[in-house]
């Protein structure tokens, strides 16, 4: 299609990310109508869906940036909400960590714009082995910003904590999935990036130390909405390191993990709603035993924790099984990190399970109640994962299908 | 605007002073108008060095997004003004004032040595030297701001660097680029605009807490 001068054409694999997009901005509306929150989803729903959509369509990278960019600064509105209601001290956070969102998003489509006009230069100079350096470097900064690889993740923790969850599961989930399916797009045009540009190593790197490190720092949180951002470094850094293999199998896994990573953010920021939504604390310790007060959503909390935590059969066992094979493949002590990775998120997924299902010290008051309907469509959504992981070739062909032409892919 | 440009076009090599004096500023001066005047300072002198590079479009484009970008961040911290009681700010040491001026001057010195070993491609060193400088110069602002507007401010340099490397996409594509890259400069201007209305309707000030990078104390 052509619309002015540019050029928009949804390739298979956009059209699937931009109907999951549609899906969970559905699912997060819903969401908040039944906890009886403000609009501004509402509002800026079909906002949130234009811009999402030109991003994965038009054909022009620099446009794409741009509309993410704009996706980015919409969300900030989701931040903060329309009216301030917090106390001071707590409103200067939210305003603190908007703006660190708004700083990280700038940045980013700076990095990612400047990285793009230099691509099209070395288009233009092949020869010059730094300019493709630079211009590799420019692009892995602005996607590790935005998508909050460590060390370019400290934006997200305090973001997550100051926000909504619903809010969170926005930024989390809808910028990551777009400013992913953007990444595959750039690697796909691009592909001498990962090549010849020789960032591989450092990318790699960074990726590891992501896995490693969210799963770590999830373990010692205390707080449930600094865990969620944790959670997320960790399973991005797992994506991450698939990816980087450059094989079908890695890019599979990257794609399947990427999916099971949307659904559980959804999935735990509706339980995390929930649980708010009763009055209950924050802290972690405090939610000892809650599966007897809140059955559903401690049922899907569970599913989703077990599907990140890669057990079987579920969507991220799936995932993460390929992850191993094509890590082993490319390199053993890849897949030895990938390894310790998997055993840190079991540890604190196991944990959040134990919590929530066995330990019954700190039982929750006797006034918090489920709010039935959001445990029921949590469960519903979880269901998805444990679905997929059950029969998951369909998936698998579709992405098996789609990954195969990517140019960036060996073998 | 575009023909005070043309005239001095060959006259590049005397606006590097004022353009670090401009942005340095920044950092060491408090009161928002003067802020905002500085920003329209270093729009204005980078759309000299744009146009002495790029072309007269992306310079003029340049300097109205610019300007734009300050007209709202004034009018917004304008409007804000009106309701909000009068605080006093804190004092800076003169240990805080004494290392941002190193690390000012420290960028500096980095971006001279960087444009003139490795001037950027389609550059001439001067326009290479305000592509290293311009984006330094905002994350600095950026760390050690705590005003909302300053970190307004700080953003806006990075669109400099932006525009210097311009946009190689040929045809009628190029111009609807150049309205597009623009026009998110400006929403984010707006959307900083209102995160300072926000705020000052919660906390009746424009500052976020001391240390907004990096916060103090354990939190896990």
């Amino acid at each position: 299609m052509r619309l002015g001068n540019l050029d928009f054409a949804l390739s298979p694999l956009g059209a699937a990310g931009f109907l999951l997009v549609l899906v969970l901005v559905a699912l997060i509306a819903a969401t908040n109508r039944m906890q009886g929150r403000g609009r501004m989803v509402f509002r800026l729903a079909p906002l949130v869906l234009a811009l999402a959509l030109a991003t994965l369509a038009v054909q022009s990278l620099f446009v794409a940036v741009l509309t993410l960019q704009l996706l980015g600064l919409a969300n900030v509105f989701l931040l903060l909400g329309r009216n301030p209601t917090l106390p001071p001290l707590q409103a200067q956070r939210s305003a603190a960590a908007a703006l660190k969102y708004v700083v990280a998003m700038t940045l980013s489509t700076a990095l990612l714009l400047a990285g793009l006009a230099l691509v099209q230069a070395h288009q233009l100079e092949p020869r010059q082995a730094v300019l493709t350096r630079v211009a590799a470097a420019a692009l892995a900064l602005g996607f590790g910003l935005r998508l909050a690889f460590f060390p370019l993740h400290l934006w997200l923790p305090d973001v997550c904590e100051a926000a909504t969850p619903m809010a969170s599961a926005v930024v989390l989930c809808v910028d990551g999935l777009v400013t992913g399916l953007l990444l595959l797009r750039v690697l796909d045009l691009y592909p001498w990036l990962l090549l010849r540009a020789g960032v591989r190593p450092i990318l790699l790197l960074a990726s590891v130390a992501s896995a490693v490190l969210g799963s770590l720092l999830a373990l010692g949180a205390s707080d449930l909405r600094r865990s969620i951002a944790y959670a997320a470094i960790g399973e991005m850094g797992v994506i991450g390191i698939a990816l980087l293999s450059g094989s079908l199998v890695g890019t599979v896994a990257a794609l399947l993990l990427g999916l099971n990573r949307a659904i559980s953010i959804f999935v735990t920021c509706a339980g995390a709603i929930n649980v708010e939504h009763t009055g209950a604390s924050r802290h972690l310790r405090q939610l000892h035993g809650l599966a007897r007060r809140m059955p559903l959503s401690a049922t899907a909390l569970g599913l989703v924790a077990a599907s990140s935590a890669g057990l079987p059969p579920t969507l991220g066992f799936a995932g993460r099984y390929l992850a191993l094979q094509a890590a082993g493949q490319q390199d053993p002590r890849l897949a030895a990190a990938l390894l310790v990775a998997t055993l840190l998120a079991l540890g604190y997924h196991g944990r959040s399970v134990y919590r929530l299902f066995f330990a019954g010290l700190e039982r929750p008051g006797p006034g918090i109640r489920e709010q039935r309907s959001l445990g029921a469509l949590s469960l519903a959504v979880a269901g998805v994962i444990a679905a997929l992981g059950c029969y998951p070739w369909p998936l698998l062909r579709f992405l098996s299908e789609t990954s195969r032409h990517f140019a960036f892919v060996q073998g | 605007m575009p023909t005070a440009i043309a005239h001095l076009a060959w006259w590049p090599g005397a606006l590097l002073l004022p353009l670090v004096l401009a942005s340095a500023a920044v950092l060491f001066v408090d009161d928002w108008r003067l802020n905002v005047g500085l920003l329209f300072a270093h729009v204005s002198l980078a759309a000299l060095v744009t146009q002495a590079e790029r072309g007269r479009e992306l310079a003029t484009a340049g300097w109205l997004a610019g300007a734009s970008v300050c007209a709202v961040l004034w009018s917004s911290r304008a409007a804000v003004g009106r309701t909000m009681a009068a605080r006093r700010r804190p004092r800076r040491s003169r240990v805080e004032a004494a290392f941002q001026g190193f690390l000012v001057l420290g960028g500096a010195l980095a971006a001279l040595v960087l444009s003139q070993a490795s001037p950027l491609p389609g550059l001439s060193r001067l326009a290479s030297f305000l592509a290293f400088w311009a984006p330094i110069a905002g994350l600095v602002i950026l760390v050690f701001s705590t005003d909302v507007l300053k970190i307004g401010v700080g953003l806006a340099f990075l669109s400099t660097l932006v525009n210097l490397l311009g946009l190689p996409e040929a045809g009628g594509n190029r111009i609807l680029l150049l309205l597009a890259l623009n026009a998110v400069w400006i929403a984010m201007a707006l959307v900083v605009g209102f995160v300072l209305f926000w705020l000052a309707r919660a906390t009746g000030d424009t500052r976020v807490d001391s240390a907004w990078v990096v916060r103090p104390g354990r939190r896990r």
